[in-house]
């Protein structure tokens, strides 16, 4: 049976196509290294402990992103035009299944490792002194969020109430606007929340070193070029491998 | 009494806005059904065969002029004056003011944004055409045998050789052949019966030694009068049979010319369409569609079963002559050997330039009809036939762009798309330092690769004109029909963050094929 956290972990995949962290809150940074555990990433040592040199550089555009699961959440919110004059309005979040959530995020930013083919190569010489493991996964992007905030339902039934400043939530009904200024008024059925949480990195994703690389660990012509160079059989793990975890 | 409509299949909008006003003349229509053969020998038939001759000229964006039309178009025209049948000609207003030598003095111009502007006008000359047609006769018509063809023959061992082949081909088509041998010292010029017996076939070959001779002679007399011919022209340096746009297919290969003919005679054989007759049972647009929609007869190697994602791979052609051509034109262009940058900057240069390299060719975008095909089971183009037809579907594209980027030692990946009722082709590349994706890839892994740089895709319709968006693209974005790179690739991106989208296929091109050979 699909757990409250798989669901949200499969359907941010489906949405943005990065692992979602769990907790959101928790820290992962890219150069990262560890292994799938009990569906989240368990951090074991880092490029940096192992001494490889690596950079990273911004990977796409800004962005603010506004996600709920397909089924199960229903937001509701006062109506524009009467908010504006109050300096309080509630909104009630009702979910009515087990896993759904509401994930909103601003000034969202994806990074990437820059350097990925060096990195490679001091991988490979690590592997031939036997100090890298087949089962690790090297963290090599993330999304970094000046603010978010995430609420998930860990059971069929839940509601949670905020209440925001009036005004500024008219526009956009951004639950990961700072000005918006968010408090929790009530809750009902046990939820996982983290509201406005700040400078966050809510997704990731991996890649794992493996065979032929493991297999043959030399150094092979690279289809199209001319003199040898390290061939760099990554590959990426799927969603499921994670849930399954 | 029938009027042979002569139109650039790529304007849809204005060839449905002339339709409506024939529609309300009653005027019978016949066209000629897109093919991608050219065939100057049954448009020579067609003019016989009409009573008269309309022509819609819109304006054509070249490389070298903002003003000009396609030159097919006007050698239709140009068969019209020699067949001196009536005709009426609607000309867009630049097109006009730039060329007006070109046209007869009675041409209508027309505004291609607003036609409407100058219906009028348009209704009057098309009432005026219409009364004139039903007094006029054409002379030649009456003396025409039916299943009647002269092939005129030059000197030389390996042109008699070649006529008899072609005779051979016309009787077995059930023509009576007559075969007319001429040398320099015959008098075509002055042979009356020979002008009557061309007068009487119902197609002419002529076979032209190198040399000017009685055979060139005797063709030239027959093109004044607009006879139906084909005309086969020996050439020692001829590379290949394709005619050009006056009908001249020069050859060197018996064999090669031959195959030619065989298309040139198919193509003759062809009925005309009548769009007056398909928009009253559907409407203009959808008529004027589906005149301008490529008829093609596919091999079994050009269907591919949808449901099959990884057999997309066998109309992925790397070393196809044309993919192979824009491969050597970027590599000049790059001044870099292709494969020797691994870089993504440098990927993006390459994908670039075969994008803006297949733009300039002015293709249009067309949809396959699926007539005659089992469910299920999709016609896909190779490059040489999306090059003699001019056009092509996005899933065409999307392998054509495959086949390049493969040619140019990229990783390319093709996308089938559904969702909402539609079902949409994308094309890209993943950075040659990012693993393959597997087949059972999902559209969260696809959304993450974008964003993380992993994967270039683009809307691969951007390349060839299209009157409406075809993908998500905006109508804004398409200048003059056609979508810039960065256009493109936006409006790929857009795609794939929808909502309703869903991936049907994706398939990675090298990682199926290392697979393959593992």
């Amino acid at each position: 049976m699909t757990s409250p956290v798989q669901t949200y972990q499969s359907e941010m995949h489906g949405n943005l196509g990065f692992f979602a962290t769990w907790l959101p809150g928790d820290p992962i940074e890219i150069g990262d290294i560890g292994i799938f555990e009990a569906g989240r990433f368990r951090r074991m040592l880092s490029l940096k402990e192992l001494g490889i040199k690596y950079k990273t550089e911004p990977a796409g555009s800004m962005l603010d992103v506004q996600y709920a699961s397909t089924k199960g959440t229903t937001i509701n919110a006062p109506i524009a035009a009467n908010i504006k004059s109050i300096a309080k309005a509630n909104i009630t979040i009702d979910f009515s299944s087990a896993g759904a959530f509401v994930f909103h995020a601003s000034k969202m930013q994806p990074h990437r490792l820059e350097n990925r083919m060096a990195v490679a190569d001091q991988i490979l010489k690590i592997y031939q002194r036997k100090k890298w493991e087949k089962s690790w996964l090297l963290v090599e992007a993330i999304y970094t969020a000046k603010c978010a905030t995430v609420i998930v339902a860990e059971e069929s039934s839940a509601q949670l109430v905020l209440a925001a400043k009036g005004g500024d939530i008219v526009n956009s009904l951004s639950f990961s606007d700072p000005k918006v200024g968010l408090s929790i008024v009530s809750t009902r059925g046990k939820l996982f929340q983290m509201i406005g949480g700040k400078d966050l990195q809510p997704l990731y994703s991996c890649l794992r070193l493996e065979a032929p690389f493991f297999g043959k660990p030399s150094v092979q012509p690279v289809r199209g070029v001319g003199e040898n160079a390290s061939v760099l059989e990554f590959s990426r793990p799927s969603i499921d491998e994670l849930l399954k975890s | 009494m029938h009027v042979y409509f002569s139109h650039s299949y790529r304007d849809v909008a204005i060839n449905s806005y002339f339709l409506r006003h024939f529609i309300r003349e009653d005027i019978p229509l016949f066209a000629d059904q897109k093919s991608a053969i050219w065939c100057v020998a049954k448009l020579e038939r067609y003019m016989f065969e009409t009573r008269g001759f309309i022509s819609v000229i819109p304006r054509r964006v070249t490389e070298k002029e903002a003003v000009a039309y396609s030159q097919y178009i006007g050698h239709e025209l140009n068969l019209a004056r020699r067949a001196r049948i009536r005709r009426l000609l609607f000309v867009d207003e630049q097109v006009l003011e730039r060329y007006e030598l070109d046209f007869p003095e009675d041409a209508v111009s027309f505004n291609p944004i607003e036609p409407d502007r100058d219906s009028e006008r348009h209704i009057a000359a098309i009432t005026a055409f219409r009364k004139s047609i039903n007094t006029s006769s054409n002379t030649l018509r009456n003396v025409r045998c039916r299943n009647q063809a002269t092939v005129v023959v030059d000197d030389g061992a390996a042109i008699r050789n070649l006529a008899e082949d072609v005779c051979e081909l016309l009787r077995r088509e059930r023509f009576e052949v007559r075969q007319v041998l001429t040398s320099r010292r015959s008098r075509a010029l002055d042979d009356i019966r020979l002008l009557e017996t061309l007068w009487r076939s119902e197609l002419c070959v002529f076979i032209l030694g190198e040399r000017l001779s009685d055979t060139h002679i005797t063709l030239a007399m027959a093109h004044s009068h607009c006879i139906p011919s084909v005309r086969l022209q020996f050439d020692k340096r001829a590379t290949d049979c394709a005619p050009s746009l006056t009908g001249l297919i020069h050859w060197q290969s018996a064999s090669d010319a031959l195959i030619e003919f065989k298309r040139q005679l198919t193509s003759f054989r062809r009925g005309f369409v009548e769009p007056i007759e398909i928009a009253k049972g559907s409407n203009v647009v959808e008529a004027a569609r589906s005149v301008g929609t490529t008829q093609w007869e596919p091999t079994k190697q050009d269907l591919w079963d949808s449901q099959d994602g990884p057999a997309l791979l066998n109309h992925v052609y790397p070393g196809d002559p044309l993919v192979q051509d824009q491969v050597n034109r970027i590599k000049r262009e790059l001044r870099k050997s292709l494969g020797t940058d691994r870089s993504r900057p440098f990927s993006m240069q390459v994908c670039r330039s075969l994008y803006d390299g297949l733009k300039h060719h002015k293709f249009v975008y067309e949809v396959e009809p699926q007539i005659g095909l089992d469910p299920g089971i999709q016609k896909i183009r190779p490059p040489s036939l999306i090059e003699q037809s001019q056009a092509a579907t996005c899933i065409d594209l999307a392998c054509l762009f495959a086949s390049l980027l493969e040619a140019a030692n990229q990783n390319p990946l093709i996308l089938v798309l559904g969702g909402g009722g539609f079902s949409h082709a994308l094309v890209g590349y993943r950075a040659l330092d990012e693993p393959a994706m597997h087949s059972n890839s999902n559209l969260g892994d696809i959304r993450g690769a974008l964003q993380r740089g992993d994967v270039v895709l683009f809307e691969t319709t951007g390349v060839v004109e299209a009157e409406a968006p075809v993908g998500v693209e905006h109508q804004a974005q398409r200048q003059d029909k056609l979508l810039d790179f960065m256009d493109a690739k936006e409006a790929a991106t857009r795609f794939i963050g929808q909502t309703e989208a869903h991936l049907l296929h994706v398939l990675d091109v090298v990682g199926l094929r290392q697979q393959k050979t593992a």
